[in-house]
């Protein structure tokens, strides 16, 4: 039962300079079906347009950034809405109420000079009708005891709690409207082991109590193993490999994924790993056929110019490669 | 034969913390000592307020330490005061920083950062600083043709990250103090950085001081490994005895919270998480006596020695 879907997505940062525009290509034909109560995670290099792609997924496209092709469709009350078509008033309906988002580094979300109370208010005060403040407290402290923390943090500042403890803040304040989508962008990224965990553990909590679909994006591939029930690579803007969890990690096909996962070192293996070599491509100027091909060493001629096409070649498995398939993208 | 370039011993860090009213110790860095050899990788690893990172900047002498000793070569550097000596301790211990996007200032061109190394520290004059300069990007992976002329902002982190060792490495150092070196970069580009550890290490003897907090690249790159935990060294060992049979109940949380790569190994134990940093380093006796699952009466009252057991040092009571 797909619950989010894309179709041909295309996302750029217009830049104009001197009147020369410049195209960041950043989410460049991205085709996603996301499954009711599933997590789906999108792995991937920093500047590959991961960001970009879940910033369209949630709606906030303001220039530079500009849908060039392609839309978004939630499914609301079992009919797909192209979102870009709604009114404004109608999309900061559905935003925390129907999906929301989890931003990278906690310390920007709170207000660092108000109470974390004041933040839970502010966000409530704008999608229910509430007067007095006893009425916001007790619902606030159910879903923190709900999700095992303290209450005692409402009464802090921000800068009081560790990073770990601001971050799962955060996600009491994404999931308190019980949204059905939660979209994570590098929740975990900046803490520690051990907080990290704690991090996760609350988000896998709340998605059994709440049974909501989660889209986490993250480039720990330990993470996602972890978490992820379906895994999207994301190569320069494009999904280049989507599959389950195991069977990617088991059976990566793409020569970039393989990198990806062969690279990870492991306690108890001390043999010698190698990164993808190179670096990864500028998305103003990426390279003209498959965007992966200067750094592949199986690259083959028609890789330089054509592009290769995301397609199923086993159940469930796409890829995008001349190695496993001919066609290509028109 | 010794053959230990840098020992630490009861290394001591004591912060004030609180105002004029409530004034409150909080030691930081509680008696910690260690010793790191001759072309050995030495990984200090523990959670974001565990002290490792103070440990680091005394070593460096970023901060003064408060008590113990600090031993370079036999010589100890504890309270150098004199300008030459330091120059010659800082010529031979090189540190990389965290971040590549805040260790270089981003108005100038990278290359001046390995110029300026190669002038301040008189490795080169004239014409043989580009030589210099050359030979250590080269043990990057790296050509001057490649770096000359640019800005940081057009690099990678994976690469600026190593222009940042190539930095180090320019005044031939015996010891890199790496602080979080890989934290910052892509998980893709990460080994490439550990990589050159391993080869600095078997082709030029230089010894490492890898602080992380990242247990699978500390088991790929070190030979020993001491695990912080608020201030206190409470495991240390060969790196495979300590994370493949961990003994100290803080090292197998550590362990078990790391999310392996590997999709067949999910987490299916829940952990505890602590209470905030400042209250677990003012607790009395064991700082871990909070979360531990196997905690006694003992714990909570007495500080804890250093037992030993087999060839590692555990600070915990179940091994009296």
């Amino acid at each position: 039962m797909t619950i989010l879907k894309t179709d041909k997505l295309k996302s750029y940062y217009i830049l104009e300079t001197l009147g020369k525009k410049q195209y960041v290509k950043a989410v460049d034909g991205v085709e996603m079906d996301i499954k009711e109560n599933e997590i789906y995670g999108i792995a991937g290099e920093s500047g590959c347009g991961k960001t970009t792609l879940i910033k369209t997924l949630f709606g906030m496209v303001e220039p530079p950034l500009t849908i060039v092709e392609g839309t978004v469709y939630y499914k609301i009350n079992e009919k797909f809405i192209n979102i870009f078509s709604l009114e404004k008033k109608d999309m900061r309906k559905i935003r925390w109420e129907y999906i929301s988002y989890i931003p990278q580094g906690s310390m920007s979300v709170l207000n660092p000079v108000t109470k974390i109370i004041h933040s839970f208010e502010d966000f409530l005060k704008a999608h229910k009708k509430i007067k007095s403040k006893e009425e916001i407290r007790k619902p606030v402290e159910e879903h923190l005891m709900a999700l095992g923390l303290p209450t005692k943090v409402l009464d802090s500042y921000p800068h009081q709690l560790s990073g770990g403890m601001r971050q799962r803040v955060t996600v009491a304040l994404a999931t308190i409207m019980q949204p059905k989508i939660i979209i994570a962008d590098e929740p975990t990224t900046a803490l520690d082991v051990v907080m990290q965990r704690g991090v996760i553990q609350l988000l896998k909590d709340i998605q059994s109590k709440q049974k909501n679909t989660i889209i986490i994006v993250t480039h720990d591939m330990g993470i996602h193993a972890n978490v992820a029930d379906r895994i999207g690579i994301m190569y320069a803007g494009k999904i280049i490999e989507e599959a389950d969890t195991l069977e990617i990690f088991e059976n990566p096909l793409h020569p970039y994924t393989k990198y990806l996962i062969g690279s990870l070192p492991q306690i108890g293996d001390k043999s010698y790993r190698i990164s993808a070599p190179g670096t990864p491509p500028s998305l103003m100027n990426p390279p003209k056929g498959c965007r992966f091909y200067p750094r592949c060493e199986r690259a083959m001629k028609e890789c330089i110019e054509k592009i290769p096409k995301l397609i199923e070649i086993r159940p469930n498995h796409k890829v995008a490669c001349f190695l496993y398939s001919e066609e290509m993208e028109e | 034969m010794k053959n230990d370039i840098l020992k630490v011993n009861n290394l001591t860090k004591i912060f004030r913390i609180g105002n004029i009213f409530s004034r409150q110790r909080l030691v930081a860095v509680d008696k910690v000592s260690f010793e790191i050899n001759q072309a050995e990788v030495f990984t200090l690893a523990g959670e974001s307020g565990s002290g490792k990172t103070t440990v680091s900047r005394m070593i460096l002498g970023f901060i003064e330490a408060s008590g113990g000793e600090i031993i370079y070569k036999g010589k100890s550097i504890t309270n150098i005061k004199n300008r030459k000596e330091r120059m010659e301790f800082m010529k031979d211990v090189q540190a990389i920083f965290q971040n590549p996007f805040e260790t270089f200032n981003p108005l100038r061109k990278v290359e001046n950062y390995l110029y300026e190394t190669a002038k301040n520290y008189e490795m080169a004059q004239g014409k043989e600083m580009d030589e210099v300069v050359r030979e250590a990007l080269d043990a990057v992976g790296l050509q001057l043709e490649d770096v000359r002329g640019k800005y940081p902002s057009e690099f990678s982190g994976g690469q600026l990250q190593r222009i940042s060792v190539a930095r180090a490495l320019i005044t031939k150092p015996s010891l890199l103090v790496a602080d979080e070196p890989v934290s910052m970069v892509d998980a893709s580009l990460r080994m490439s950085i550990v990589n050159l550890f391993r080869k600095l290490k078997e082709e030029h003897k230089v010894s490492v001081l890898y602080i992380t907090h990242d247990l699978a690249t500390a088991y790929y790159v070190s030979d020993k490994i001491a695990i912080m935990f608020r201030g206190n060294v409470v495991e240390m060992g060969n790196v495979e005895s300590v994370l493949l049979d961990p003994k100290h109940p803080y090292t197998m949380m550590l362990k078990e919270s790391m999310a392996e790569a590997d999709p067949k190994k999910k987490w299916n134990k829940r952990i505890e998480l602590g209470l905030t940093e400042r209250e677990e380093y003012l607790m009395k006796g064991c700082k871990f006596a909070g979360r531990c699952p196997n905690v006694m009466a003992i714990c909570r009252e007495n500080e804890v020695p250093d037992f030993k057991l087999d060839d590692r040092i555990v600070k915990c009571f179940l091994y009296k």
